[in-house]
């Protein structure tokens, strides 16, 4: 867990970074860049004796940093399953959230009426199968991990946090992955191609997806985390709002290394459906990279 | 059922005058198919503003704040028909997509048509050009112009399916999206449809180019026929290398048979051959310069197979078709245009 605290050019504000792969390192490193500072608290994911630990030490800074006049917002982005993840595997990840919404829900007042918690959350684990998804679109999950970030949003909506929260659903997220993340099909498909390996894809040649680049999101989130909440819309879809099918990033990422890209096919296709979002579920002053810029970024980025 | 999507797709350079009406007949469409409840919707209509600059940007604004189903995709500059239709196909969802003209030379009407003409037949088709059934610019020298354009193209690609082509088309969705992404700019995007499927047919429909009918100015200039030439050209090289190795191969044989014969004479009758040096020289020429051919072809050929695979001819590309006949159904139960009727029976090329 990251807190970050802004530069003394800019009004006092702390952040809380629970979580921090693509999206939260992502959003991290945008604010680094800006000059916010940063330090790491412990935050156990697997005891939650030593979490209950961890949330007091968070709950006292943020305290303190809300009684010095900052505000006060906590990101999250945690969470390691994925569309693959079994019912068992995401269990524990409600079990987090709900320990942090509890442990600060319950630490003081004066917290409660200041900490503005803004949620990220999975489009495609939510609408999974459906086409230009936009603000009318109905939730339909279809496995485990859709489950569980509806519950995780149903959660967040039921916590002393529900008028101060945003809800943040993000289409297919790619970017360079760090230490152990999940790595995603673009830069997976890059690292190989590089080497000549093949790739194996568990979706069609003409699966469709809605790919957003995971730096489009940072820069797009450090933003929002800098503005009070008030003016923000409860739920945000961040994506492209471009379809694109896993046969085009293929094509694109073989231009962008100058060979072919070996790929083989699974023989269970788990992960075929198709996801794409309508444009005008976008927010105004979301805008993000096109497929083949941010491609060739990541490709030229060795 | 989830409800099967189609996306429109259209090109606009100079479509001020028509678009309004253009976005009224597609929302007929659309509405059609609703007040039936249809599982099929078109989903979206996408505009690609190709550089245009005759107050179509502000149109098209003015018609998506009003239609939320409505899209608009603006290129940066004018890059053409092709890549802008190749763009906008690139923007699309649906299972299905039909491009069409700004125009109304391709009335929406005929899309429930285009597309029960794809998926009428026991095997499904993946594209389906419209065909006009007259002359669609009502001037014989221009009409018989265009039709001598397509069949002199094809002959010289060696490409049949070329005189089908028309920008009036309902593409499987997966197909056309996996040809927009390998389209090179340079590429004629109905032969890079070809690398991907075979299953092409026609659907005959009455069509007037209402530009060349009012203005007597059509959507194509003469340099922009050539560009279409050229890119036609591009595309579909092989065949014209294989016809210079061959050239090539058989100039070698001829003069390796005649040397041959030569060769034998001399040696059998010495007296016969009254000029010396004449046709050991010829057949030099013939053979040197019918291996230089062969040889030639075949590095084209290769040159050719690399150029294609830069250009992204795929080794394979797998299609779903499982939805063909719940479409058949569909639209066999809607309410169809009755004016029209298909020209023949939908005809699957070869090759």
């Amino acid at each position: 867990m990251q807190l970050l605290a802004s530069p003394p050019d800019e009004p006092p504000q702390t952040i809380a970074a629970l979580g921090v792969g693509l999206v939260g390192g992502a959003v991290c490193e945008r604010l680094r860049q800006d000059g916010w500072r940063s330090r790491t608290l412990p935050l156990s994911w697997t005891s939650r004796e030593r979490r209950a630990t961890d949330l007091r030490t968070l709950a006292g800074a943020l305290r303190q940093a809300a009684a010095g006049g900052s505000q006060v917002r906590l990101l999250w982005t945690a969470g390691r399953a994925g569309f693959g993840s079994s019912a068992a595997d995401v269990e524990s990840e409600v079990e987090s959230l709900d320990d942090v919404l509890r442990a600060l829900g319950g630490a003081s007042a004066e917290l409660t009426n200041s900490l503005d918690l803004h949620f990220v959350s999975s489009l495609g684990g939510i609408f999974e199968g459906q086409r230009r998804i936009d603000l009318h679109s109905r939730p339909a999950p279809r496995r485990p991990y859709g489950h569980l970030k509806a519950r995780q949003e149903a959660l967040l909506a039921t916590s002393p946090f529900a008028a101060r929260s945003c809800v943040y659903r993000l289409s297919s997220v790619y970017g360079a992955p760090t230490g152990r993340q999940r790595r995603g099909l673009i830069p997976t498909l890059i690292e190989n191609g590089r080497r000549g390996a093949s790739t194996r894809i568990v979706g069609r040649l003409d699966t469709l997806r809605d790919f957003v680049w995971a730096e489009d999101i940072g820069r797009y989130l450090a933003g929002r985390l800098r503005r009070p909440l008030d003016s923000h819309p409860p739920t945000t879809a961040l994506a492209s709002g471009k379809p694109s099918s896993i046969h085009e990033v293929i094509d694109l990422v073989e231009r962008q290394l100058r060979r072919r890209v070996p790929v083989s096919f699974a023989a269970e296709l788990t992960n075929s459906l198709d996801i794409t979002v309508a444009p005008e579920a976008l927010p105004p002053g979301w805008h993000p990279t096109d497929l083949t810029t941010a491609i060739g970024a990541l490709a030229a980025r060795g | 059922m989830d409800p099967i999507l189609i996306s429109s797709v259209t090109p606009v350079y100079r479509g001020r005058s028509t678009l309004a009406d253009l976005v009224a007949a597609l929302g007929e469409v659309r509405d059609a198919w609703r007040r039936q409840r249809l599982p099929v919707e078109l989903t979206e209509a996408i505009f690609v503003d190709d550089g245009s600059s005759d107050g179509s940007t502000q149109v098209l604004a003015e018609l998506a704040a009003v239609h939320p189903w409505l899209r608009v995709v603006t290129l940066s500059r004018n890059f053409g028909q092709h890549p802008a239709t190749i763009a906008g196909i690139l923007h699309s969802c649906g299972d299905w997509v039909v491009t069409l003209d700004e125009d109304l030379q391709h009335h929406p009407r005929h899309i429930p048509d285009l597309l029960l003409s794809a998926v009428r037949g026991e095997s499904g088709l993946d594209v389906v050009y419209a065909r006009p059934l007259a002359g669609p610019h009502g001037s014989l020298v221009r009409d018989l112009g265009s039709r001598g354009f397509k069949w002199g193209l094809a002959a010289l690609t060696g490409n049949p399916d070329l005189r089908s082509f028309n920008s009036f088309r309902a593409i499987r969705g997966s197909v056309a999206r996996a040809a927009a992404a390998v389209a090179s700019h340079d590429a004629y995007f109905d032969i890079v449809l070809g690398w991907f499927t075979n299953r092409t047919g026609v659907h005959g429909l009455a069509m007037v180019d209402q530009r060349y009918a009012e203005q007597g100015e059509s959507g194509y200039s003469f340099r922009g026929l050539l560009t279409h030439a050229r890119r036609a050209m591009i595309s579909s090289q092989t065949k014209w290398l294989r016809t210079a190795a061959m050239i090539g191969l058989l100039s070698l044989l001829v003069s390796v048979g005649a040397g041959t014969y030569v060769l034998l004479e001399r040696a059998l009758d010495p007296t016969s051959i009254d000029v010396r040096g004449w046709t050991s020289l010829f057949l030099a020429i013939a053979f040197f310069g019918g291996l230089g051919s062969l040889l030639l072809g075949v590095i084209l050929e290769y040159l050719s197979t690399l150029v294609l695979r830069a250009q992204g001819r795929p080794t394979f590309f797998v299609v779903d078709r499982s939805t063909d006949a719940a479409l058949r159904r569909t639209l066999e139960s809607a309410v169809v245009s009755p004016e029209e009727a298909p020209l023949a029976a939908p005809r699957v090329a070869t090759g």
